[in-house]
């Protein structure tokens, strides 16, 4: 589903250039729940974003669903994104002034889907979450893990094949976190391709697979044993 | 005091914290308390500042009692002798006459303006001189006995270069050798606010300066009397002693002298001649700098209202931990003043330029008519009064949302950034109706700049240039009305005569003078001349044969009157095309009839059409009657011709003089001139509308502006969101803007209907004033889309270029 070749990300700063990652080689499968560890600094949110194509700014090869989206527009990148893609943030990052509902309808109001249409997907997905007498609070109203109840199920309204989940379960305690999890796992066996960051072994033993990365490089993955062993000798 | 000091300190240090918004804040304030210094100013320098000279209050201008509204200020020279030597109320009585003189300067002759005096004229005002001496009652004995000059301080600065010497120097004045005897004091420039003279001169020498001799003719009144009453002495009782002369004059000089009376007046607008228009002028700048401020303040109210919902959690964060309410809003409010005061000083720095620039200009109209408006202790005392209501007004927008902050709620919601604000608040109000003012303001602009676009390129329905105009009233002299009759025929024939003179005609009033009068027209068949029946009300003119050709108004169809339309021949009249249109529906109207004053009148003849009361009125009926049928004491004669008009007027003066030595004749001089007068109200209104526009454009573009950009820059996390969530940047922006754009297009629409309203103020200051035009009404939506788009270019371009990855980084 995923292939990325040679990703190479860095930024512009006073000093130079920084490199936040480097030659990033990443095949993940359909189907697959992936946990991105690593230290704070190390790059796990910036190769979310390419991941999630909002960042423009990379080199190397990406392959989505064997689309090339290094030879993409941005428009069309964002199309791609918008079709197959559904974000879950450390912040949930829902909008203050929309309901539970209308958060959760927000990705549906951007796709030219039929309101009835919408009305049913969004009642379908609060029944599934049971969240549905909560579909008129505000955010404000809610406590954090029922906020990123919220924030989930406004990321996979759209059946996304690709989830992503930046340290979803950051600001939570560890039961709402254990919550969430059970939660992405069922969306895994759904169908739901997951990659997520964690800084948690809890959460990561959710997953089948986990990468690691510090400095920006990829230093283990379980899918590719001999990689730590490389590049333990390729960076000595 | 430790308090407010503290106030103080906090409320600076705040407004260091955010330069861009005090900055913003700072330079709107200046422009609308700049713009109400500047007309406060003005009026101050018009109508509430004392006249130059000390005890201006027992100064009075005499003045004839009112006559159908236009007051008369003209007297003879010996009507002025015997007032001054008779009465007993006034301390002195001075006269002071316009002159235009050749002054000799080191950049050779120029034309200026002077004022020729009595010798008592500077003793009579109590000025002192700034240098030398000025003009005493003993230079101006006898003709030519004293060839002495004063300069005003400009004069003296401007044109001898300062030059201290210049005392006792002989320089020329129409070519006559003429001694400075000194300079007057800086500020004092005369007994007019708009005609300031740069030299004074004895005004035994008249005849010298003019090249024409008039002082001992009671029929030629061209001069001012001005006088200072005695201690002790009311108006009122100045006004019946001056009458009580006056009456023993009349007797005396019935000839000249007939029905002779006097009022007082404050000196400074000819008496209080152009007092009135000038006082509706002011009030509807007034209002309008009034306006400006108000849309200031909205702004600023708006985003002080803004500053709070961002303040919301600290605020909470204070009043939890104990600060009470009121001192939360005397911090908020010392902000404001502080701010309005910074503004005031930087408005006042901008007015005072402007004020100087505006002393200095000149208007070239011919006449020397100028204003200083220097600030003094009032304007001070104006621009601080204004700065602080101004502070205060807006400063007291947020107030209620202090008043309703609740701790615990703003405290646990964080106040966060998310916040859209669905509802309407009390800032989209205040934006809505700055926006409305402004749109208001620039429809006003436009108003004026459009009346002065038809001004000038208006066609008036005669040609000025070369005509040589004066006013001669037979009534004055006292001659029966068919010796008033021969006496124009024979004027006008014997000026015909003249050396280049190609045209000449005479008329009951030229076209666009202050004489207008107006009459009913009826049908052919109306037997009841009742105001219902009449068709339309037109102005009227009666006119000599010679009228149109010296007039330079060109006949479309039929004939022009002749020597035969006389008392004993069929009334006939001549039309412009309007008139012809309104009463028949068709130029065709030679050979048709009308009634006015239940006359039947054939027309005989269609003229082009022209302006007649106002340069920008709309077409408008006009009629023509022969004067011999229709006669008029008071005429206008009009005399085109090759020659210069100075020589020109001489030429005419000479020839009244020989037809009848008594036989006053006023206002002789260029048509021309005499129309730019009528020209200046409209210039002024259209400079004072234009900046009120500009100003007015500005404070809509900044008010956008800022809530634009607010409302971006609050709403940027949230714009990045949707941006993750697919949204694409037009659906974004959409969203972004929609408030602003709905807001302009609501105030605009106010502002527009509000513009087509208050009509009748614009009126005021536009003469005729059209706001429903639709040139007008374009050019407003134009102008009020344009400044939309520019207002929000910035902020959008932010939208379209947000990074939502960079937005969603977690801390
Ligand atoms: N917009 C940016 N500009 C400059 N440096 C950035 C920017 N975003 C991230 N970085 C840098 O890139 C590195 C990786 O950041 P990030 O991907 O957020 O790490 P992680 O999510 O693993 O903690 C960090 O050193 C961070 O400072
Ligand atoms: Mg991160």
């Amino acid at each position: 589903m995923i292939a990325l070749n040679n990703v190479e990300r860095s930024y512009k700063s006073g000093a130079g250039q920084i490199w936040v990652l480097r030659r990033i080689h990443l095949d993940i499968q359909p189907g697959e729940f992936v946990t991105i560890m690593g230290p704070s600094g190390a790059g796990k949110s910036s190769l979310l974003n390419i991941l999630a194509m909002l960042d423009d700014h990379w080199q190397g090869e990406f392959f989505f669903q064997w689309q090339a989206v290094h030879t993409l527009q941005r428009k069309q990148r964002a199309e791609l994104a918008r079709r197959n893609i559904g974000m879950v943030f450390q912040s949930y990052h829902l909008l203050d002034d929309l309901t539970v509902a209308e958060n959760i309808d927000l990705p549906l109001t951007y796709k030219n889907i039929p309101a009835p249409e919408r009305q049913a997907m969004v009642a379908d997905i609060l029944d599934r979450f049971r969240i549905v007498a909560k579909k008129d609070l505000f955010p404000s109203q809610l406590s954090g893990g029922q906020q990123q109840l919220v924030g989930i199920a406004r990321a996979v309204i759209h059946n996304p094949a690709l989830l992503l989940a930046d340290e979803p379960t950051g600001n939570l305690h560890s039961t709402q976190a254990r919550e969430i999890m059970e939660l992405f796992r069922t969306l895994n066996q759904q169908g739901t391709t997951i990659v997520q960051v964690t800084h948690s072994e809890a959460n990561a033993a959710y997953g089948t697979r986990i990468v690691e990365l510090r400095d920006g490089w990829m230093t283990m993955d379980t899918k590719h044993p001999e990689l730590a062993a490389a590049s333990q000798g390729g960076r000595s | 005091m430790t308090n407010l000091w503290k106030d103080l300190r906090y409320a600076l240090r705040r407004l260091r914290k955010s330069p861009g918004f005090a900055i913003t804040a700072i330079l709107t304030l200046a422009l609308g308390i700049g713009a109400n210094v500047v007309v406060f100013s003005i009026m101050n320098a018009l109508l509430l500042r004392p006249m130059s000279y000390p005890d201006a209050k027992q100064v009075y201008t005499l003045q004839h009692p009112q006559q159908d509204g236009i007051a008369a200020l003209a007297n003879s020279y010996p009507v002025y002798q015997d007032l001054r030597d008779r009465n007993t109320t006034f301390s002195a009585l001075a006269m002071y006459r316009f002159a235009h003189i050749g002054l000799e300067t080191r950049n050779g002759p120029q034309p200026v303006w002077g004022y020729e005096v009595s010798g008592n004229y500077f003793d009579m005002l109590g000025v002192q001189p700034y240098l030398g001496r000025l003009i005493h009652p003993e230079d101006d004995t006898a003709a030519g006995a004293s060839a002495y000059v004063v300069l005003s301080y400009r004069c003296w600065r401007d044109r001898f270069g300062g030059d201290k010497t210049v005392v006792g120097r002989i320089i020329h004045l129409n070519k006559v050798p003429y001694t400075v005897l000194g300079v007057a004091p800086k500020g004092f420039v005369g007994t007019e606010r708009f005609f300031w003279p740069e030299v004074f001169v004895p005004v035994m020498n008249q005849a010298q300066i003019e090249g024409y001799d008039w002082i001992h003719d009671r029929s030629e009144q061209d001069i001012f009397v001005i006088g200072r009453v005695k201690p002790g002495v009311t108006a009122a009782a100045a006004t019946a002693n001056l009458n009580a002369v006056a009456h023993q004059m009349a007797k005396e000089h019935p000839q000249t002298e007939d029905k002779l009376a006097f009022a007082l007046a404050q000196p400074g607008f000819l008496g209080n001649v152009l007092g009135g228009p000038v006082k509706a002028f002011m009030f509807g700048v007034v209002l309008l700098a009034a306006l400006v401020l108000l849309a200031v303040c909205a702004n600023l109210g708006g985003l002080f209202a803004a500053r709070t919902t961002d303040r919301a959690r600290e605020m909470a964060i204070r009043i939890a931990v104990g600060a009470g309410r009121p001192r939360l809003v005397r911090q908020l409010l010392t902000e404001a003043v502080v701010l309005s005061s910074l503004g005031g000083v930087a408005g006042c720095m901008v007015a005072f330029g402007l004020l100087r620039a505006l002393s200095n200009w000149q208007p070239a109209t011919g006449f020397p008519i100028q204003l200083v408006v220097a600030p003094d202790k009032l304007v001070y005392l104006f621009a601080f009064v204004v700065s602080l209501t101004a502070g205060v007004l807006f400063g007291s927008v947020p107030l209620r949302q202090i008043w309703n902050t609740d701790p615990v709620h703003a405290i646990k919601s964080g106040a966060g950034p998310l916040t859209l604000g669905r509802k309407w608040s009390l800032r989209d109000l205040l934006l809505s109706f700055q926006i409305a003012i402004c749109c208001l303001l620039v429809t006003a602009s436009l108003v004026a700049v459009r009346g002065l676009g038809r001004t000038l390129h208006t066609n008036l329905g005669f040609d000025p240039k070369g005509v040589t105009t004066g006013m001669v009233d037979l009534q004055l002299a006292n001659d029966s009305v068919t010796a008033a009759e021969q006496f124009q025929r024979r004027l006008a024939e014997q000026v015909s005569h003249l050396p280049g003179v190609t045209a000449v005609g005479y008329a009951s009033a030229p076209p666009l003078s202050l004489y207008s009068t107006h009459t009913s027209v009826y049908t052919e068949d109306t037997a009841d001349f009742s105001v219902k029946n009449q068709k339309f009300s037109t102005p009227f003119y009666k006119v000599s044969p010679g009228y149109m050709t010296a007039a330079g108004t060109r006949l479309i169809a039929g004939r022009n009157f002749a020597e035969q339309d006389n008392a004993k021949a069929p009334k006939v009249a001549i039309v412009n095309q309007t008139f012809a249109r309104k009463l028949f529906g068709t130029d065709d109207a030679v050979g048709r009839y009308m009634k006015i004053w239940g006359d039947k009148i054939e027309i005989v003849g269609v003229v082009e059409d022209g302006k007649y009361e106002s340069v920008s009125e709309d077409p408008t009926p006009a009629l023509f009657l022969s004067i011999m049928q229709f006669r008029n004491e008071q005429i206008f004669l009009l005399v085109r011709s090759t020659r210069n008009t100075g020589d020109m007027a001489a030429a005419i003066r000479d020839t009244i003089r020989r037809l009848d030595p008594n036989q006053p004749i006023s206002s002789l001089g260029s048509w021309q001139d005499a129309l730019e007068i009528m020209l200046l109200p409209a210039h002024v209104a259209t400079i004072a509308l234009g900046v009120f526009g500009a100003l007015g454009i500005l404070l809509a573009l900044t008010g956008i502006f800022g809530l634009a950009s607010y409302t971006v820059s609050r709403r940027m996390k949230e714009l990045g969101i949707r941006v993750a969530l697919g949204a694409s940047r037009v659906q974004v922006l959409g969203g972004a803007l929609h408030r602003p754009m709905v807001l302009l297009a609501f105030g605009s629409v106010v502002g527009l209907v509000l513009g087509v309203l208050a009509r009748s103020v614009l009126a005021s200051v536009v003469y005729g004033a059209k706001t429903n035009d639709p040139a007008v009404l374009v050019g407003v939506v134009f102008t009020m889309t344009l400044v939309g788009a520019l207002a929000t270019w910035a902020p959008a371009s932010r939208v379209l270029h947000l990074d939502p990855m960079r937005l969603l980084r977690q801390e």
